[in-house]
């Protein structure tokens, strides 16, 4: 049984795990289509409007056992969408993040999310995962692999796991995603409200994306960064042009404390400097690579992409705090447990 | 004794300038001078009038025209100069408490500016009269609703209205105690506003598509705009049936009779002129409309820069507290007579 019960439990799990699809895909090469020009808006800036998706089922790190294979082949990865497709046909249990790809990988029959008792969404909720050629997102380190975590941060972790085996005492002590706060940038997250609308003006780009209903709105009019007091949740973003590239540095961000509940499988700490790289490839592909540099937490900066894809739909409301019943659910399920462990302890010692 | 939900002062501030106005000497019933001539274009480089910027629509006018100066719409220029000047010296008064109240923001949190809009004495300025023509069972809903506001009941979270609970106070856009920093973008295609209050977002297609089928609703609805000579016109509908939730002002919940016509157009350097035009037969005699100008924030006595994030539903304490406090109220209730009891 779960000692913390249930959908919410998933959902932590979904955004640990989704930390952990990143991204390279500058690796695979991509050239620009055939008689495709990069569309410009009327001032010159390459055109990145439009509505984005990331629902690559591509891991974030490698799996141990693809270590050696940078890229699947073609029929490996026809395998694996079939497999998935078998596996994930909406009556099932949703497998979130890197599970949809290592469930495929593993050749799993029937899964189970989560602790497989307490239940979960099913797949029907979840946007089937497109599957490449590539088997993680990160493409910096070489292996696919994050870097080593410096002592600090191992201290840090250990520390957020033995406080992830306590019951949560309140809100308090579930992740900000968990809590319908905010993705975080950046937004890993793939399969489940991954859809992004960009605005741009020669100013500013707006980002708004479908999972919290979440925007940034960032200039490009090269002012500094906000005093390093001022701190958000997702940072203080500024961008520039390079080239075709639109780069994007982030700071500022708030400490992500010692939970270990969020992003990246560790919490990254309030130094975490944040790089974003977007780039049009073609008409339906927006190369989406980021570095991540946080002494703190990392013994080396490490750098993934995402190949986002263009999509038709619009973005609706997330609606996600007001229906958020798993939070009040697993904050009461922790509550009975521990009267029910203290009773059991009462009859124990008469 | 009921609970003060500390989040919403905004009641506390607007009895403030409805006091402000009715201590003002009543003048000659002149309109303030016309505002701008609207000759001034700032366009963007696609030809489009420009809204781009931060705006705040900060304003000491009231929503509706207190009952004491229904034969007053507009002021004089004496007497906005005056209430302005006295809505800036408002701002360095720190009051206390009223007794039994457990206490709310002090006023440096407050950003409600010092002017007046269009010298006028309530943004309504259809129906004439300058007040909302709800319809008589509407009225008295809101007239519940504001006198339930800080007394309960508080079972649970359901029972405190959306704004307290950090989710949305509803369109359209008016001024509120704090956080009326609005940031436009445009492009061609798309106009979008980020609203401080609640880091609420609409990006509005200009392209001229269909509203999404009527199975839809979210809580902002579904926006399209277009252009109607040098205005920008966005005309919401698909709202959704979120009246079983509680709202700070009935007529601002999300609905779907509720039918939404917002007008932009750009007067001059600091200033969009504003309108709205809300129809709902449910709850009005007719449509009525209201103008709560957007100004650039340097000009509207407000506090200026960029929008921050809002952090409303992870700092809300208050919610926490009102509920555990109506709780021990309940418990010392209910143990109240039966401790008299033991110490007789």
């Amino acid at each position: 049984m779960s000692d913390r019960g249930g959908i919410g439990v998933a959902i932590v799990m979904v955004s640990v795990s989704a930390v952990a699809c990143f991204l390279p895909l500058l690796a695979m090469g991509q050239t620009a289509p055939d008689g495709w020009t990069l569309p410009r808006t009327l001032n010159g800036q390459p055109d990145l409007q439009g509505v984005w998706a990331n629902n690559v089922a591509t891991p974030l790190e490698r799996p141990t056992e693809l270590a050696d294979r940078k890229f699947l082949t073609d029929e490996e990865v026809a395998a694996l969408q079939t497999q998935a497709t078998a596996l994930f046909d909406g009556n099932g249990a949703a497998a979130f993040g890197d599970s949809v790809f290592l469930a495929a990988l593993a050749e799993v029959q029937d899964y189970k999310s989560t602790d497989g008792q307490t239940g979960n969404y099913n797949s029907f909720w979840l946007v089937d995962r497109d599957f490449d050629n590539r088997t993680s997102l990160i493409t910096d380190p070489p292996d696919g692999r994050l870097p080593a975590v410096t002592s600090e941060a191992a201290i840090k972790a250990a520390a957020a796991t033995a406080a992830g085996r306590q019951r949560p005492a309140g809100p308090e002590d579930l992740t900000v995603s968990l809590r319908c706060i905010t993705p975080g940038v950046p937004n890993l997250f793939a399969g489940y409200n991954s859809y992004y609308q960009i605005v741009q003006t020669p100013r500013y780009v707006a980002i708004a994306t479908e999972m919290y209903h979440d925007v940034r709105v960032i200039p490009l009019d090269g002012g500094p960064h906000l005093s390093p007091a001022l701190r958000q949740w997702n940072g203080d973003s500024r961008g520039h042009w390079e080239g075709d590239t639109l780069v994007v540095d982030t700071t500022n961000l708030v400490d992500q404390g010692g939970t270990g509940r969020t992003r990246f499988r560790l919490s990254a700490s309030e130094n975490l400097h944040l790089v974003e790289r977007f780039t049009r490839l073609g008409p339906n592909t927006l190369n989406y690579e980021f570095t991540i540099d946080d002494p703190t937490t990392w013994s080396a900066p490490w750098t993934a992409m995402i190949s986002l894809k263009r999509s038709e739909d619009s973005l609706y409301e997330f609606a996600c705090h007001e229906g958020n019943r798993s939070m009040s659910g697993i904050l009461a399920g922790n509550r009975i447990q521990e009267r029910a462990a203290a009773d059991a302890t009462e009859t124990a010692t008469p | 004794m009921g609970i003060v939900v500390a989040h919403r002062s905004v009641y506390a501030s607007v009895m403030m300038v409805v006091s402000m106005l009715l201590a003002l000497p009543l003048a000659a019933n002149q309109p303030r001078t016309t505002p701008a001539d609207g000759s001034i274009r700032l366009r963007t480089p696609w030809g489009d009038p420009s809204f781009q910027g931060v705006w705040t629509n900060a304003t000491i006018t009231p929503l509706e025209r207190p009952p004491a100066l229904a034969d007053k719409p507009f002021l004089t220029e004496e007497e906005v100069a005056d209430l302005e000047h006295r809505a800036e010296q408002d701002l360095f008064i720190e009051r206390a408490p009223q007794p039994g109240d457990v206490g709310t923001y002090n006023r440096v949190w407050g950003d409600r500016g010092t002017r007046v809009a269009g010298g006028r004495t309530s943004l309504v300025v259809d129906p004439p009269d300058g007040r909302i023509p709800y319809t008589p069972d509407a009225r008295k809903a809101q007239e519940l609703t504001d006198a339930a506001y800080g007394m309960g009941s508080f079972n649970n979270h359901l029972e405190i209205d959306t704004g307290e609970r950090c989710l949305t106070d509803g369109l359209p856009f008016v001024p509120y105690f704090y956080n009326n920093n609005y940031q436009i973008l445009q492009t061609p295609q798309h106009v979008a506003i980020l609203h401080e209050m609640y880091q609420e977002v609409r990006i509005i297609p200009l392209d001229g598509r269909p509203h999404v089928g009527p199975n839809v609703g979210q809580w902002l609805g579904d926006a399209r705009g277009h252009w109607d000579g040098d205005t920008l016109v966005i005309e919401t509908t698909n709202f959704d049936d979120k009246t079983h939730y509680r709202w700070a002002e009935d007529w601002r919940a999300s609905r779907p009779t509720l039918h939404l016509v917002e007008r932009f157009t750009r007067v001059d350097e600091e200033t969009i002129d504003y309108q709205f035009t809300v129809t709902d037969p449910t709850m009005f005699t007719r449509p009525w409309t209201a103008a709560a100008p957007l100004w650039a924030n340097r000009a509207a006595g407000a506090t200026i820069g960029q929008l921050y994030e809002y952090a409303c539903h992870e700092g809300n304490y208050a919610m926490v507290n009102v509920l555990s406090g109506a709780r021990a109220q309940e418990k010392a209730a209910a143990e109240g007579p039966s401790t008299e009891t033991s110490l007789k």
